[in-house]
């Protein structure tokens, strides 16, 4: 066998380094919840019992994997392939198959899957199903608007500069550095600094390119001073989220 | 929340918590699937279950998810996902679900959740109720899925809809004439809705082909106007089909049918 062909075996525990490296490896390209150690183990439990798990790999390294759960209810077996992660494209199609392999042997009456790239021609033969539906909230500006900002491209192009944000009725003033994300909670309003007005599901509308920043501005949901506008629209449009968001099977509760 | 208690989850109370989510949701599954969701998950603690309790009884149910939400490759935020949600069919109606709602969310924000999640139904109640309280809703990508034997899954996803539609298994349970069959598989739907089965001799039979499962398998996530039209479609375009000996039962079952259908 050349060493460079792709080899689907069975999970074992000694995989799971490797499986954590994958995750890191390949970081989501849109919001996605945590893939560490406990969370990676979780998930990897609850399909060895409740299915199976199965890596990919290539050149004595694991390139991916595809975790299994079978579940009955209401009298209907279903096969849900819970997690599936590939460093690239060409992996998937294999890890599918096995997954696919694996609960139609165990007689199955539907196979459900929420693959993480656009691979719409693996799929081709498949039901596209319109699930359920996700919605969010911002329950706390402070570390929404931290994490959201704290990213090389915000601090290389904002860094010296300091915003106050008054969301909803809390007011936050961020201070960008080159090195990082300042956050401190305020009581009123900063005089002469950059202050940013608009309520929890405008900014959330807006991050997440539901709602121009544009748009908000005309339509005063949002709302700061002329001179600063230009800064305003850049930030928001160099801090929205890429969409759709990326939600595995595994994450649905 | 006059007369109950509220409280967290108790070592112990499993078998309860579980028996009253089967209550609640017709059949919402087994311990071992309570305990996997629940004390298995990360980072959990007892005060993820939110518990509302009557004399001793418990009359909601609340599950709450803490992780995090990784916004980029450098950066993340504690989000909380709602679990489980119910309330105990005697107290429905009574805005018990609201104050759990909005408890639990206070609790999660006070344990530093800084974003929310839920999942519902389109169009459902919870998902109404979350758009008038500042939630928005996210695009996710599409689900695959593959229907090896569309006969079980159409069984399936009508008790689903059955035991969470209180309207349509009263109406269901009223009309003992009618079956839907697909393939080699006849259902009363009388007795799927829980009523007792009664030969009158009276049938109507709605025949389902099996390639109108695509344009079913959306149902649960239509609204009321798709769910018509969709069933429509499937008369107009020959993918189902109705076999009956009883006009007059037909005729009632017809518009008992839509009244339902337009309620859901």
């Amino acid at each position: 066998m050349p060493r460079s062909e792709l080899v689907i075996r069975e999970y074992n525990k000694a995989d799971l380094p490797a499986i954590l490296k994958l995750y890191e490896r390949c970081p989501a390209e849109t919001p996605r919840f945590a893939r560490d150690k406990d969370f990676v183990s979780y998930f990897i439990n609850k399909a060895s019992a409740e299915g199976n798990v199965f890596v990919a790999v290539k050149n004595g390294k694991v390139v991916g994997v595809a975790m299994v759960s079978i579940t009955v209810e209401e009298e209907l077996t279903q096969g849900s392939i819970i997690e599936l992660q590939a460093q690239d494209t060409q992996t998937l199609p294999g890890l599918v198959k096995t997954a696919v392999d694996y609960c139609t042997q165990r007689d199955v009456d539907m196979i459900l899957i929420a693959p993480p790239f656009d691979t719409r021609k693996v799929f081709k033969n498949w039901l596209m199903l319109q699930t359920g539906v996700m919605t969010v909230r911002l329950e706390a500006p402070l570390p929404f608007l931290k994490a959201l900002l704290d990213t090389p491209r915000i601090r290389n192009s904002f860094a010296g500069r300091s915003i106050v944000f008054q969301v909803d009725k809390e007011i936050i003033e961020v201070k960008i550095t080159s090195k990082g994300i300042e956050t401190i909670q305020r009581d009123t309003l900063v005089k002469g600094a950059i202050n940013v007005a608009l309520p929890s599901r405008v900014l959330l509308q807006i991050v997440c390119g539901k709602l121009s920043p544009l748009k908000a501005l005309l339509t005063l949901k949002l709302r700061t001073r002329l001179t600063a506008i230009s800064l305003v629209l850049k930030l928001f449009e160099t801090a929205r989220l890429p969409q759709p968001w990326f939600i595995p099977l595994a994450d649905g509760l | 929340m006059k007369n109950f208690t509220l409280r967290s989850y108790k070592s112990g109370e499993e078998a309860n918590i579980v028996n009253f989510l089967n209550l609640c949701y017709g059949f919402w599954g087994k311990p071992d699937k309570w305990q996997r969701l629940y004390p298995e998950y990360p980072n959990f603690n007892d005060n993820d279950i939110v518990i509302i309790e009557d004399k001793g009884e418990i009359i909601g149910h609340r599950g709450l998810h803490f992780r995090n939400l990784a916004l980029s490759r450098e950066s993340s935020v504690v989000t909380v996902s709602s679990g489980d949600t119910a309330i105990h069919p005697r107290h429905r109606g009574s805005g018990l679900d609201r104050e759990l709602h909005d408890t639990a969310l206070q609790m999660a924000k006070a344990r530093g959740a800084g974003m929310a999640f839920a999942w519902h139904l389109k169009g459902s109640a919870s998902y109404k109720r979350n758009i008038r309280s500042g939630f928005i809703e996210i695009r996710q990508p599409p689900v695959y899925a593959q229907i090896i034997k569309p006969e079980k899954v159409m069984k399936a996803g009508l008790l689903h809809l059955i035991h969470r539609k209180g309207k349509l298994r009263e109406a269901l349970a009223e009309s003992k004439e009618l079956y839907l069959t697909m393939g080699n598989i006849r259902l009363s739907l009388a007795e799927l809705a829980g009523a007792e089965r009664e030969d009158s001799g009276k049938i109507v039979e709605v025949i389902i082909n099996k390639d109108a499962l695509p344009l079913l398998v959306n149902f649960r996530s239509w609204g009321r106007w798709q769910r018509i039209g969709s069933l429509i479609r499937l008369l107009i375009t020959g993918k189902a089909r109705v076999r009956t000996n009883a006009p007059g039962a037909l005729a009632k079952l017809g518009i008992r049918g839509l009244k339902v259908l337009a309620s859901l």
